[in-house]
């Protein structure tokens, strides 16, 4: 066959996929030179399908990098989470105000100098009689001012006046009350402090018994 | 034949992989989020995949990032993956993100399209009985490589999706959002470009 008669390559190449116009056989059958062309795309394609796979250049995650999604917890645990948040506020809160408490709580107004007339000194004995060991640091106190001098009766915390062993306000008082503090009862700052603290401890202790935390880093099953 | 070298970043396994034998049940089993089933369905696959993605974007960087798209997505839609064959399905999944990074570069002209890649050819590490014959079919996928590289990058998606990766011209048509009688045409333009350029290697190709 002449070949200005031959068909296009494109149709040649429809042919060989086998989509190609049914006419073309008989040319092909006999053509030498489409015969070849269509043999070669059909070895080509055959060879394409077979073509291996590669190995990745680099390793792949088979996974997307998302923690899996907490289980629903019930019962103790489900509790304790939901707590543990508003457990350690309240705890912190109330360390902070306890502590502040003791740092700004001022000399305990109620520890005043006692009157040096007689009925002070009335009440002075009566509250020995009534807390020896009050009494024993009075009379220190009392015996280490005297021993000072007078360059410690002009000292300002005395004002002048002769040292004078601290006693209680109200001696009527049960000795094993708080101190009065300016009349009022003591707050129990520290015991504010040690509460907070001790609501702390035990809301972490139980967050990490009772609510195990996810492992860290997470890990994925087969990467 | 160094100047072949720049067509083989990656490794070439032993063939194409197989299915698992128990892949229906893994696949299940992925579908109700048993995150190591899945895991071990995309080991399995990921040479596949990979070879997808490298074939269609000729750069391993960037192959290496569209199979991870594809994992991704594959992990989001497995639960509504509704049978026949579960490696088409994967590298249809691959096909899209590998076009995805291609159209994404076409629509930033200052980022160059993808070049291939350059290094040491790598042979692939496979026992073989007949070395000799596997030297020869290495040597000829090597060739192949080369060639589609060459291709207008049109035709070069065309040929590995349906020729390589055996899509019908209706998923081609579709995944490259053109018509099916241009897809054809590409395909044969594409056919009969490689066989130009093969020309000097035609004994290889059984021709």
């Amino acid at each position: 066959m002449d070949e200005q008669h031959h068909p296009d390559d494109e149709r040649l190449a429809a042919f060989a996929a086998g989509d190609g116009e049914a006419g073309l056989a008989m040319h092909v059958d006999t053509c030498d030179r489409c015969a070849a062309l269509v043999s070669d795309l059909s070895s080509l394609r055959t060879a394409m399908a077979a073509m291996p796979d590669l190995v990745p250049s680099r390793p792949l995650q088979l996974l997307p990098p998302v923690a899996p999604a907490p289980a629903p917890r019930g019962g103790l645990p489900a509790l304790v989470h939901r707590l543990f948040a508003p457990a350690m506020a309240a705890g912190a809160a109330l360390v902070l105000v306890g502590g502040v408490g003791m740092a700004a709580a001022p000399v305990p107004a109620g520890m005043t100098s006692a009157p040096a007339d007689a009925a002070g000194q009335e009440r002075a004995s009566a509250a020995a009689e009534e807390a020896p060991g009050v009494a024993a640091f009075e009379s220190y106190s009392a015996d280490a001012a005297r021993s000072m001098g007078t360059a410690f009766a002009s000292d300002s915390l005395t004002d002048g006046a002769e040292a004078t062993p601290l006693v209680r306000e109200d001696s009527s008082l049960d000795p094993s009350e708080p101190l009065a503090v300016g009349g009022q009862p003591a707050m129990p700052w520290a015991a504010i402090t040690i509460t907070g603290a001790i609501l702390l401890i035990v809301s972490l202790v139980l967050r990490w018994t009772v609510v195990p935390g996810a492992p860290y880093p997470p890990t994925y099953p087969g990467a | 034949m160094s100047e072949l070298d720049p067509t083989a970043p990656a490794a070439r396994t032993g063939g194409r992989t197989a299915p698992l034998d128990d892949e229906a049940e893994l696949v299940a089993r992925a579908a109700d989020g048993d995150r190591v089933a899945f895991s071990r369905l995309m080991e399995h696959y990921q040479s596949a995949c990979y070879g997808l993605a490298w074939r269609l974007l000729g750069n391993a960087d960037q192959a290496a990032d569209a199979v991870q798209d594809a994992f991704i997505h594959a992990y989001t839609a497995i639960d509504r993956y509704r049978g026949g064959i579960f490696r088409s399905w994967l590298l249809r999944i691959t096909a899209n993100a590998s076009y995805d990074i291609l159209r994404r570069a076409k629509r930033r002209p200052s980022q160059p399209l993808p070049e291939p890649d350059e290094g040491e050819a790598e042979l692939p590490d496979v026992a073989t009985s007949n070395p000799a014959a596997e030297a020869a079919r290495s040597e000829m996928y090597r060739h192949l490589e080369l060639a589609l590289r060459q291709l207008p990058e049109d035709q070069r998606t065309a040929i590995v999706l349906c020729d390589v990766y055996g899509m019908d011209y209706n998923e081609v048509a579709a995944m490259t959002d053109a018509a099916l009688g241009t897809v054809k045409s590409r395909i044969h333009r594409g056919r009969l470009r490689l066989r130009e350029l093969l020309a000097d290697h035609r004994e290889l190709f059984g021709g």
